[in-house]
């Protein structure tokens, strides 16, 4: 690795060297039964170069002929991107304890057991398929560049989820525990499952009207990925983004807190640099409604004359990094789900949402499908909803927040409490 | 390659192993706002074992040829940990032994083509995008995929089939005052370069659209009868029921697999569904896939009854329904899983005028933006559309994402139409990312579908 960025640095102006390993193992049953047990061991390089003003790029697997593999980097930022930054030199991060030794030590029998003890639990109260499964990990990302930095962190990672299917369907009920060391699911999560299950029973196709709705952590992803577009340096730098010459101003409800946490462990992508190597730090989006900061990279905080904010990511090591904001945390409010379900009269508890990903993101729209979620009536669940669209804009539906759940839920990615937003649109009969 | 790889599979103590290998080539060009964005091309290869001891099917990927002995050894381990636990154990369906090279049909090849030439066509609709009026922004990606394939069993199959993928496809942006809009153009195919090559018209429709946009009304919440053109016809054959056609996602859901029997009616006398990766020149063709089986057309639905399903070998084995050929990865970092090809619904006799006519009021649907299916309920979104009175178009109308449910939808086709397109961008998220995913049809006429809006 020190021999290809010695070549690098004297082909090019600036170089980089980022790669990474992880091994995987997985482990799933399906209608309570085991079904896969696999592994998978991978590995990366990838060679950022800048040369004349210009960023090229290239990845391989495998190493075998290092001059060949800079030729293709120099050929890249020929006519690559026009860039004006310069790489950092990065040291003495603090030293975050990602890597936990005990995923090491799993056994696939210990793991198996587990599983078949959640099966048994929830078919011994409801006759549903259960579906059960476990992923860990090890791995390790590295940085090395023509400014001296040098860089390396190794992690750990596991999760475990069960999932209870509405029959006919491939729609259901997820509980799940995600962090760095084995984790198991409790008898109260799974309780909570059961009885979740039990009131999905009765199918009601709610009316089209305006109603409140509560948007349960996992179903946020149709509203936060609206955000994503809107705060991309990219498409703030083009112009493009609803949130440009916003800083400062209110976007949203003042209940809605958002900061990017990269040093809480108990999120997936906590690290002390990001993949650019520039230190990370806590970095808060949204304060209190007010649009305060949006993430940068080292190339696009240049072109905004701003300071890069640690916020690179490689979404592959195929792909240059761009600036994205992981590990969010959305401060938790005063109002535990179950009082939000019983003030309301008529409304919906959305769980999951489907086709997030269409309609005109930037702008903050959204319309979907809700694949799993609950009717409200007089202040308790009656009973699951069907064949129901959810509709609106980000940005006048987090106006209407009502409340916020008072705990949030780490689903790895962010941890994320439930919002209460009135006056959603729903389509139905 | 092939003789390494069987020197790898011959360390393999098992009922059946088989091994793939392959390397991936992809470049690239993007430009966002007339900046390049990303220029050049990167490469990746890999390997996937999977292996069959005592009815326990393990999969390894890996990355390097050193770590072959681990990869045998975990691989092992696995099935005997499938096998010892595992209540019903896995079968093979006998498929033929295949000895085969494969070369990618293509008329232009675009790894002749330089990156510059790559970078000026670009360059040239990007240019010719921003000419238009009310345009703010363009996105486009150029790329082509470049995948070479070895593939040995201990059955002595052998193969190594090239594919080689070509796409370029664009998101373009009018903007006035705070509100934007988006419409997209996608160029690609597997048959070569050519393909990207002489669409400015295309563009310029795509250009257009995302202008009047602007002015449309958002469509009203509710449930509409609708006629929907060929390329979002293609999404909810895709999504509506082609999904429910993959055998693995009937495998692991039991109570839907009773309602999937084949025989079962489950769409109107006038529905035909086939799934051909088989056709010359469309983005889903190939000829064998990451099975060593080669892939054949399958009659889905005949009449609204259900005649066929998608299989991998362990899904016909299970089963008990004949090998389809529709076993497929993504690249070297996965193991095939069961996906469609091609799927369309095959053209009926209207012409579009009676589609519309039939319809009297409701809703002209066209040019998909993504789908999404949860279950038995999918959910799919519109570039654009009109509102329908009296047969005739009214006016255009923006954001439509449209709901519906599998068992309920099939039975709301009402007329097919006689034109028929096949979508040149497709693509499909299952787990994985299939480019090649291929879908479209004719123009379809629904009834009663569900309509997402503010």
């Amino acid at each position: 690795m020190e021999k290809l960025l010695k070549l690098a640095t004297q082909a090019a102006d600036q170089a980089e060297i980022f790669y990474n390993e992880k091994t995987m193992d997985e482990l799933a049953f399906s209608d309570g039964k085991l079904v896969n047990c696999d592994s998978s061991l991978s590995s990366g390089i990838a060679l950022r170069v800048i040369k004349n003003g210009r960023m090229g790029l290239a990845h391989t697997c495998n190493l075998l002929d290092r001059e060949d593999f800079l030729r293709q980097a120099l050929l890249s930022a020929e006519n690559g991107m026009e860039v004006d930054f310069t790489l950092p030199h990065t040291r003495d991060l603090p030293r975050l304890e990602l890597y936990n030794p005990a995923v090491e030590d799993v056994s696939k029998e210990s793991l198996i057991a587990a599983g078949n003890r959640i099966i048994s639990y929830i078919r011994d109260r409801v006759d549903a398929q259960v579906n059960v499964s476990f992923g860990y990990s090890t791995g390790s990302v590295g940085i090395l560049n023509s400014a001296g930095t040098d860089l390396h962190e190794r992690g750990s990672g596991f999760f475990t989820q069960a999932m209870l299917v509405f029959p006919g369907t491939g729609s259901g009920l997820l509980t799940f525990k995600t962090g760095r060391c084995p984790l198991d699911l409790e008898d109260a999560d799974l309780d909570e499952l059961v009885e979740l299950f039990r009131l999905s029973k009765i199918e009601i196709v709610p009316p089209t009207k305006r109603l409140p709705v509560i948007f349960a952590p996992l179903s946020l992803y149709a509203l936060l990925s609206r955000f994503e577009a809107a705060w991309s340096p990219v498409n703030i730098h083009n112009g493009v983004s609803p949130l440009c010459g916003k800083l400062g101003e209110r976007i949203v409800s003042e209940k809605i807190s958002l900061t990017r946490e990269p040093f809480d462990l108990e999120l997936d992508s906590a690290s002390a640099f990001d993949a650019e190597g520039t230190p990370t730090r806590r970095l808060t989006l949204i304060d209190k409604g007010v649009f305060s900061a949006f993430p940068t990279d080292l190339n696009y905080a240049a072109k905004l004359n701003l300071e890069p904010n640690g916020c690179a990511v490689r979404q592959s090591l195929e792909w240059l990094p761009t600036a994205n904001a992981v590990n969010l945390v959305l401060d938790p409010g005063d109002v535990s789900l179950e009082d939000m379900v019983s003030g309301i009269k008529e409304g919906i508890l959305a769980q999951f949402l489907m086709g997030a990903h269409s309609g005109n993101v930037l702008n903050g729209d959204y319309s979907v499908g809700v694949s799993t979620g609950f009717m409200i009536e007089n202040g308790r669940i009656t009973g699951r909803v069907k064949d129901c669209m959810l509709s609106g804009n980000v940005y006048e539906t987090l106006s209407n927040v009502e409340a916020v759940e008072n705990k949030a839920l780490n689903l790895g990615i962010h941890k994320l409490p439930a919002l209460l937003c009135k006056d959603v649109s729903v389509a139905g009969k | 390659m092939i003789e390494k790889m069987k020197e790898i599979l011959g360390k393999v103590e098992a009922d059946y192993a088989d091994l793939r290998y392959e390397t991936k080539q992809v470049a690239r060009v993007t430009l966002s706002k007339k900046e390049v964005r990303n220029y050049g091309s990167t490469t990746g290869d890999g390997y996937v074992l999977r292996v069959l001891r005592r009815g326990g099917l393990a999969t390894v990927c890996f990355t390097k040829p050193e770590q072959a002995d681990q990869a045998v050894r975990r691989a092992v381990e696995n099935a005997d940990v499938l096998s010892a636990h595992q209540k019903e154990k896995k079968h093979i369906a006998p498929a033929e032994v295949v000895r085969a090279t494969v070369k990618a049909p293509l008329l232009e090849d675009p790894r002749q083509i330089s990156l510059q030439e790559k970078l000026a066509l670009v360059k040239h609709y990007s240019d010719l995008l921003f000419a238009q009026p009310d345009i703010a922004n363009v996105e486009l990606y150029y790329n082509d995929v470049y995948r070479d394939k070895y593939f040995v069993n201990t059955e002595g199959s052998e193969i190594n089939e090239e594919l080689v993928t070509t796409k370029l496809v664009g998101a373009i942006i009018s903007q006035v005052g705070e509100l934007t809009q988006t419409a997209r153009m996608a160029f690609g195919g597997s048959d070569g370069f050519q393909r990207v090559r002489n669409r400015e018209e295309e563009a310029l429709r795509q250009a257009k659209i995302a202008s009047d946009l602007l002015k449309a009304e958002p469509v009203k919440a509710g449930a509409y009868n609708m006629v929907l053109n060929p390329d979002i016809a293609g999404v909810f054959t895709h999504e509506a029921f082609g999904h429910f056609s993959e055998a693995d996602i009937i495998r692991d859901l039991p109570a839907m697999k009773e309602k999937m029997k084949l025989g079962t009616k489950l769409g109107t006398d006038i529905l035909n569904i086939t799934d051909n990766a088989t056709m010359p020149g469309q983005l889903g063709y190939y000829k064998y896939d990451d099975e060593g089986v080669a892939v054949r057309k399958v009659k889905l639905m005949t009449a609204g009854v259900l005649t066929g399903r998608l299989h991998d070998r362990f899904t016909a084995a299970e089963l008990g329904e004949p090998i389809t050929g529709h076993a497929i990865a993504e690249d070297y970092r996965y193991p095939p899983i069961v996906r469609m090809g091609n799927i369309f619904i095959e053209p009926g006799s209207a012409s579009l005028e009676e589609l519309l006519s039939a319809l009297g009021d409701g809703l002209y649907i066209c040019d998909a933006m993504g789908g999404q299916t949860s279950g038995e309920n999918f959910t799919f979104g519109a570039s654009y559309g009109y509102v329908v009175k009296n047969g005739k178009l009214a006016g255009m109308i923006r954001d439509i994402n449209i709901m519906g449910n599998l068992y309920h939808t099939l039975n709301s086709v009402k007329l097919v139409g006689s034109d028929f397109e096949l979508s040149e961008s497709g693509g499909c998220g299952k787990g994985q990312t299939n480019i090649r995913s291929c879908l479209g049809g004719p123009s379809v006429l629904f009834e009663n579908l569900t309509v997402g809006g503010r």
